[in-house]
């Protein structure tokens, strides 16, 4: 439960709501009551102080008046009109009554001149005081005056004066009797005894102000003095009016403060109160006002909140109740009074909670039973689905279903070709007799009722006369008042598996109508069961068998699959295919020509029945079945027209069964067993046997595809083989190797992707029509230094014929050559054939062919005799063509290279008879004009004639240069000196660049180092001539005994070694030169700063190799 | 003639010695007058425009910006200038070349000093002189048999360079990244331009012609 206010009850509700507008309406009253009661307090107390002070300031006027009376007698004392003397005489006698006055009192005379003085005061004796106000008033208007504080006491002291005019006998002024009242005087005097009445009490304060707003009198002497004009109140009773307000002294306290000016005098009382004083008195009230307010919200909530539960107690009972009976507590009571709807509503609720106790309490029976029906079943199914063994199984259910539906006898029939048998019984008759017990579903009605109407039957009576009891006691027979004598209720219920009835569950009963419809909905589940462990039960049977089947085609497949021989695979078909049939032999029988070779057989060995027995395929069962791809059963063996007698005296089978061996497109043959031990080959065996030849078949393919497969293989590996090599030759054929070692590869790829034992190129030699063997591979060195004539041998006829020639055996060759061409081969020939077709047995050889030119032939030799397949000699051809190919390019290759050789010579030679035409035109043109030049001018005719000159000498030296060129073998002869010197001569003619030539010491140089160094010389001045622009050029031999040093010199424009390419300017070239006879070069230069090229060859090592 | 107004001639050629003689003939020439000498064809173009000449005697193979570019370059900066080409050479192409460049004369370097005064004087005159050789090589520019390959495309002559190395269709359609058909017809297209029948001889006539580097 919930603690705490239920804010949606009924309840709640109507006490908030009658609750609310009271506290409401009270509140109000309460506050408007206290409210008015504040206001009047107020009004009451204000007016109250008000009047108060209205009073004490009249009280105090008439005090005032009395003191002014004492002066007054005075004045009417005749002395006080007497000269000075006797005036200060009339004043001490009359200074008893004076005493009040403790300022002293003084006597003015007409003119304001202090005439006398009680006490005496000298100092203020004959002074002026007609300035004073109060004299100013006094003279105007004769009557007592009652004066503002000043300080004209004694000694300067601060006083109020009341000031009396003396009046003569005609009421003239005649001066003024002054009285004076000291501020600073305490209590004692009567004047502040008879203002100090008027306090009210201590928490009030009251003063009396002058007409300046000074304190004159106040109930606490300090502040006699102060200026209290400021204050509010002093100066509205300054202003002469009546009054009192709330407002705050000067200690912030919250006071009345009442006023009113005193008559008389220009001076106002003033009170002020404490509000908390004043107001003390009516708290006792409020309180109660206050108190009344509490109450009168209190307790209409109380009487409401009492009234409301009252009334609504019985619904929060019935309430709970219906709570309680949500909460499965039924049967609760509720109390209320009677009379009341609530009541009725109670009762009748009383009544709902009786009614649901007793249908949860029905209810629970209920489920308590189903609850045991569902676990019992559960347990069955459980039980069923944990073994597969049917008989205990059947009797354990029938147990456990007595616990449910009670029984006398049970029993479950199993439907076996029309006949229900008894499988499991649980009751009085004897379990053997009953386990024997079976009916004709046909005879036995009531079981037949029930298997037809798949549902289950109930007889309520099988003594009864219904046309099932009496179909039950039919079925009895004799045995209904014995065996079946206790049975008087039965109940029969079929057991339905996928649709189909497999059998029935039996109830009986000795107590009539005991078994209800739906009992027989229960048994019926229970019925479920049992069909399902006997079908479980029937399936495990079965799988155990497939399982055996299974396992063995597993074997057979991976015999298959494992690389065990095919007859292997078959045998081991073929015994499976016997154990499995339970037969006495198995055969496979393979189609070979038009016969059926037997091929595999499995049993105990028949004599003349074995591996290659043929069979003829027209004349046997297996033919036939072969022919028309069925499975032939034969059961009859004797009387069958197609068995094939033969066979069959061999083999005496009595029955048999055959199953051909078929592929989509083919027929291989047929697998056959014989003589089942047991019974006759039904169609489970048919079913095996069939499998076992689809497993033969697939290894037959297997076997057939694979040995394809392999040829494939071996095919394409050997193309793949060629084609590589193929590539491989044209590789070596593209790169510049020598010819030799291009044909020795040729041949040995022709030999290794041929299978060949050897091989030989043979070369056809440019005079006689000879062949020579150009390279070869695996024959003796002897062999291949003979020579073969064209025409002659099985190399020379491929040549003479330009086609390839195979000889396949080199016997038969040999022989038909000694016979047909008997004189054809010369001896030394004959003996080399004869030797070779002792080594070899069979011989191609492939003409070498570019574009119709027969180069020589390639001739591969076999040790055995074979026949040469097309491909085979082709594919020599290809190496033929390979090895021609390359002989080609090599001759091509000699030929350019040679002609490279002519066209550099060629090249130097144009340069130089270019060079020669230069000069020999600008001679010529010189020539040509020198005399008209000689006319005109005889100095520029000798200079020219001198040029002229030079330039004959430099044609000449070039011719020589040019003659070198094309005879080099003059290099020989001539000495180095002398070529430099007409190398300069040359380049002087020609470039008009004088160039002098130094030779130093002389020696014999070898002659590829004077071609080198003459060459590195003419590249050099090459330069000089074409680029270098200079003025003079220098050319320094020196051959000293550590070497030699060459040395070309220009003052040319030089170049950047650092930004020209080692190739431009033949600097390469001289390199190379240089290199090659094994001496340094060196090139130093810089931009306009010459060239010089240095060559050194150190002369220990020449020296060597020149000897 | 007038020895007032002799013709400006310019000397272009690399060989000093030519030159020098050309030079000398000039001098005996009043109506002919020597205004400057190039070694090469870049300080030809340079002087033409500085010096105006009226013919230039121009040598056509040297180094650098040879005499035919030059002479292009001078007939297309200044056209009244007239070239000569003066070379030893008679070699077919290089008289079409100089020709085709707007040289007006094409002479020998066999010349006498008169001829090639005339020849000064006719180009100044704005007439053509040829010498008898030069005339001979135009008329003989006839017909030259291409050299085999000539016309091969240059993916056929990758391919060509494939085959060379061997290949065969589908591994040359792949090193080209080319379909095999593709392939296919690059390599008849190449055996029928090289007019042989085979790819093996195809490869022959390629490695003798250099025709793959």
């Amino acid at each position: 439960m919930r603690l705490g206010v239920r804010w949606r009850t009924p309840r709640t509700k109507i006490i908030a709501w009658s609750f609310a507008t009271t506290a409401i309406i009270l509140v109000a009253v309460a506050l408007v009551a206290f409210i008015v009661y504040q206001r009047v307090t107020e009004g009451l107390v204000i007016e109250r102080g008000q009047a108060l002070t209205r009073l004490s300031a009249n009280q105090l006027a008439t005090e005032l008046g009395e003191y002014a009376d004492t002066l007054a007698a005075l004045t009417r004392t005749a002395d006080v009109h007497g000269p000075p003397a006797a005036r200060r005489i009339a004043l001490r006698r009359a200074s008893d009554r004076l005493a009040a006055f403790d300022g002293g009192v003084l006597v003015l005379d007409t003119f304001g001149t202090v005439v006398a003085a009680e006490p005496e005061r000298p100092d203020v004796l004959g002074q002026d005081w007609s300035g004073r106000p109060y004299f100013h008033q006094m003279r105007r208007a004769p009557g007592v005056v009652f004066s503002d504080v000043m300080a004209d006491g004694p000694g300067g002291a601060e006083v109020i004066v009341v000031a009396v005019p003396i009046l003569g006998d005609q009421g003239e002024f005649l001066g003024a009797v002054v009285g004076m009242l000291r501020l600073d005087a305490t209590a004692t005097t009567s004047f502040y005894g008879d203002v100090v009445k008027p306090r009210l009490g201590e928490s009030s304060s009251a003063y009396l102000v002058d007409g300046d707003g000074r304190v004159i009198t106040h109930s606490d002497p300090d502040r006699i003095g102060e200026d209290f004009s400021a204050q509010a109140g002093v100066q509205q009773v300054l202003k002469g009016q009546v009054g009192a307000l709330r407002t705050r002294d000067l200690e912030g306290r919250d006071v009345l403060v009442s006023f009113a000016p005193v008559p008389g005098t220009p001076w106002g009382l003033v009170s002020e109160e404490s509000w908390a004083a004043l107001i003390g008195p009516g708290g006792g009230y409020r309180q109660f006002l206050l108190l009344l307010l509490v109450l009168g919200v209190v307790t209409p909530a109380l009487v409401v909140a009492a009234g409301v539960g009252w009334i609504t107690k019985p619904v929060a009972g019935l309430l709970g109740a219906a709570r309680s009976v949500a909460e499965e507590d039924s049967g609760r009571t509720i109390t209320a009074q009677p009379g009341d709807e609530v009541a009725e509503l109670a009762e009748q609720f009383d009544l709902v909670s009786a009614q649901l106790q007793a249908s949860y309490a029905h209810l629970e029976q209920k489920v308590a039973a189903r609850t045991h029906e569902l676990s019992t079943l559960l347990e069955v199914s459980r039980n069923v689905a944990a073994t597969l063994e049917l008989e205990p199984l059947l009797g354990l259910i029938l147990d456990q279903l007595k616990s449910v539906v009670d029984y006398v006898g049970a029993s479950i029939l199993g439907l076996d070709e029309g006949y229900l048998k008894v499988l499991a019984y649980r009751g009085p008759i004897p379990h053997e007799e009953a386990l024997g017990l079976r009916f004709p579903v046909e005879k036995a009605v009531a079981n037949r009722e029930v298997i037809q109407r798949r549902e289950s039957v109930i007889i309520p009576d099988v003594r009864g006369d219904t046309p099932l009891a009496q179909a039950f006691q039919e079925m009895a027979g004799d045995q209904l008042e014995t065996t079946f004598g206790y049975v008087r209720c039965w109940m029969g219920v079929p057991l339905i598996v996928k649709d189909r009835v497999v059998g029935m569950l039996s109830l009986d009963h000795n107590e009539p109508d005991c078994y209800t419809p739906q009992q027989g909905k229960l048994v019926l589940a229970f019925a479920a069961q049992v069909a399902v462990a006997m079908e479980n039960a029937r399936l495990y049977a079965e799988t155990r068998r497939r399982a055996d089947e299974i396992q063995t085609l597993f074997n057979v497949q991976q015999a298959i699959a494992s690389p065990l021989e095919w007859e292997a695979v078959l045998q081991l078909i073929a015994d499976e295919a016997r154990r499995l049939t339970a037969t006495r032999f198995s055969a496979v029988f393979l189609l070979d020509g038009d016969a059926l070779r037997l091929a595999v057989f499995s049993g105990d060995p028949i004599p003349g029945f074995s591996v290659g027995y043929r069979m003829p395929i027209d004349q046997s069962v297996a033919g036939s079945s072969l022919q028309s791809g069925q499975s032939i059963p034969v059961t009859d063996v004797e009387n069958d027209p197609r068995v094939n007698l033969a066979a069959n005296q061999v083999t005496g089978a009595q029955s048999f069964l055959v199953v051909p061996l078929l592929t989509d497109s083919q027929r291989i043959g047929v697998i056959l067993v014989a003589d089942k031990s047991a019974e006759a080959l039904g169609a489970d065996d048919e079913r095996v046997l069939t499998m076992l030849a689809s497993g033969a078949v697939i290894q037959l393919e297997n076997a057939r595809l694979y040995q394809e497969e392999q040829a494939q293989r071996r095919d394409a590996e050997r193309r793949r083989q060629v084609a590589e090599g193929l590539r491989g030759i044209l590789a070596v054929l593209n790169s510049n190797r020598p010819l030799d070692e291009i044909l020795d590869f040729i041949v040995a790829q022709a030999v290794r992707l041929l299978g060949t034992d050897a091989g030989a190129i043979y070369r056809l030699q440019d005079e006689g029509g000879l062949l020579s063997v150009q390279a070869y591979h695996g024959l003796d060195d002897d062999y291949v230094t003979m020579t073969v004539p064209v025409g002659k041998g099985t190399t020379g006829q491929a040549v003479l014929e330009r086609r390839p020639m195979a000889v396949p055996d080199t016997k038969v060759y040999l022989a038909n050559l000694a016979n047909v061409h008997r004189a054809a081969p010369e001896p030394g020939l004959r003996k080399l054939l004869a030797r070779a077709a002792h080594r070899f047995g069979a011989v191609l050889s492939v003409p070498l062919m570019v574009k119709d030119q027969v180069y020589g032939a390639i001739t591969l030799y076999y040790h055995k005799p074979r026949a040469f397949s097309d491909e085979e000699i082709e594919l020599a051809v290809t190496f033929a063509d390979q090895a021609a190919l390359a002989i080609e390019n090599a001759r091509l290759r000699a030929r350019a290279e040679q002609s490279a050789v002519v066209a550099e010579r060629n090249r130097l030679a144009r340069d130089l008879h270019d060079a020669v035409t230069q000069t020999l035109f600008s001679a010529s043109l010189i020539a040509e004009v020198l005399p008209r030049l000689w006319e005109r001018n005889p100095e520029e005719g000798r200079r020219r004639l001198k040029e002229l000159r030079e330039l004959t000498r430099g044609a000449l030296a070039e011719m020589r240069t040019l003659l070198l060129e094309l005879r080099p073998a003059a290099f020989v002869d001539a000495d180095l000196g002398d070529l430099l010197r007409q190398l300069a001569e040359s380049i002087t003619g020609r470039a008009r660049v004088p160039v002098a030539v130094e030779v130093e010491g002389e020696r014999p140089f070898p002659p590829e180092v004077k071609v080198a160094l003459y060459r590195i010389a003419q590249e050099a001045l090459n330069n000089v001539a074409r680029h270098a622009g200079a003025s003079r050029a220098r050319v320094s031999l020196r051959s000293r005994p550590e070497g030699v040093k060459l040395c070309i010199r220009d003052d040319g424009c030089g170049f950047d070694p650092e930004g020209i390419s080692p190739d431009s300017l033949g600097l390469g070239i001289m390199k190379e030169r240089a290199e090659t006879i094994g001496a340094t070069l060196r090139i130093e230069s810089q931009v306009d700063q010459g060239t010089q090229v240095t060559v050194i060859w150190p002369l220990d090592e020449g020296g060597k190799t020149d000897g | 003639m007038g020895e007032s107004n002799p013709i400006r001639v310019l000397l272009v050629d690399d060989h000093a010695v030519v030159r020098s003689g050309l030079a000398a003939f000039l001098l005996a020439f009043d109506d002919l007058e020597l205004v400057g000498e190039a070694g090469s064809g870049e300080e030809a173009v340079r002087l033409c425009n500085q010096l105006r000449p009226d013919v230039v005697l121009m040598d056509l193979v040297m180094p650098g910006m040879d005499g035919a570019a030059a002479t292009r370059t001078i007939r297309e900066q200044c056209p009244e200038i007239q070239v000569i080409a003066l070379t030893s050479f008679k070699e077919e192409e290089l008289v079409q070349g100089a020709l085709q460049a707007g040289a007006i004369s094409y002479l020998l370097k066999n010349v006498s000093a008169d001829e090639l005064a005339d020849a000064i004087r006719a180009a100044h005159a704005g007439r053509s002189t040829l010498a008898p050789e030069a005339a001979q090589a135009l008329v003989h520019a006839a017909s030259h048999p291409p050299p085999p390959g000539h016309d091969l495309t240059h993916r056929e002559r990758e391919v060509l360079a494939l085959m060379v190395e061997g290949l065969s269709n589908r591994e040359i359609a792949e090193r080209l990244v080319v379909s095999h058909s593709t392939a296919k017809f690059h390599v008849s297209s190449i055996l029928s331009k090289l007019g042989v029948a085979s790819r093996t001889e195809a490869v022959a006539l390629a490695v003798q012609h250099r025709l793959v580097t």
